[in-house]
């Protein structure tokens, strides 16, 4: 008896998913460690005082939606010139990924706007900005859902995902380009020494749950993708069968 | 108790529900994916093996 393909892609299958299990229960570890010592160390701000600790969660999740979405832009880009479904693949990982980072993004804002400025929401143009960016992508992913075609799907959602990404820098350079409620962008050269260290490791933090996050989507796309084409492959035996 | 506790253990228990909903979103996609991945193998082998 033989080992087919198929038979050595789900053994593969099976020991990757308890691997991207275990990985996960660690990141998300890693996650808690890195809150809990950032917390332990910020002392109390001037202003703010310690509302100013939901820095640590609002601005990792700014960050990295932003490199979420260079992703997207990058591999649709990629995908535009070689056609290859990997890219694509990669890209819907990334926007998934972004969408949900940006929706967890604007909640934060929200939270952090009421006691800070009265209210939880405003026409603000970084507020409105990253909006527009959320919504960008979640007519992405219902793109992806109603396209059958998986290379017209691709196409359009790699156009729509370059187009989207146009939004970001815009939404970065917004605090600069108008006159916003929200203050300036929040990095290590501009909020005080005293938080540097616990920014930098969410941030870091952040990256490798989004890392995770776009490599556990890519593979289970790329499980569906196998599933469908040996399928289809079944089908054309059964019919070459019936044929014969 | 620190000022505005409500809002700040609300800004760090929404952070981890979203986060974790979706690591659990995404470990029931892949159950799934491997369940239809599955099938299809047992489809294309003529439906069981010996």
């Amino acid at each position: 008896m033989g080992v087919s393909t198929a038979d050595l892609t789900m053994a593969s299958a099976t020991q990757s998913r308890t691997r991207g299990a275990w990985a996960g229960i660690g990141i998300f570890v890693l996650l808690a460690l890195t809150q809990w010592i950032a917390i332990s160390i910020s002392v109390p701000d001037r202003d703010m005082g310690h509302l100013q600790k939901i820095m640590y969660v609002h601005v990792p999740a700014a960050w990295n939606m932003m490199i979420a979405y260079f992703v997207v832009a990058i591999f649709s880009l990629r995908y535009l010139w070689k056609g290859q479904e990997r890219d694509d693949l990669i890209a819907a990982a990334a926007a998934e990924s972004g969408a949900v980072l940006t929706g967890l993004l604007l909640v934060l804002g929200m939270i952090w706007a009421k006691p800070t400025w009265g209210i939880w929401w405003t026409w603000d143009a970084r507020l409105t900005s990253s909006a527009v960016l959320f919504f960008m992508y979640v007519g992405y992913l219902i793109l992806r859902a109603f396209v059958d075609d998986p290379d017209r799907r691709a196409q359009w959602s790699a156009a729509v995902g370059l187009l989207g990404a146009l939004n970001v820098p815009i939404v970065y350079m917004s605090v600069r380009w108008w006159r916003t409620l929200h203050q300036p962008q929040s990095s290590p050269s501009t909020v005080d020494p005293n938080y540097v260290i616990g920014l930098r490791i969410n941030a870091i933090a952040f990256l490798i749950v989004l890392i995770y996050f776009i490599r556990h989507r890519y593979e289970s796309a790329k499980m569906e993708r196998a599933a469908d084409q040996l399928h289809e492959r079944a089908a054309l035996a059964t019919r070459g069968g019936i044929n014969a | 108790m620190p000022d505005n506790m409500p809002f700040i253990v609300a800004a760090f228990g929404i952070t981890w529900v979203v986060l974790l909903s979706y690591a659990w979103h995404l470990h029931r996609v892949r159950a799934e994916a491997q369940r239809r991945l599955r099938e299809a193998t047992e489809a294309l082998n003529g439906g069981g093996r010996a």
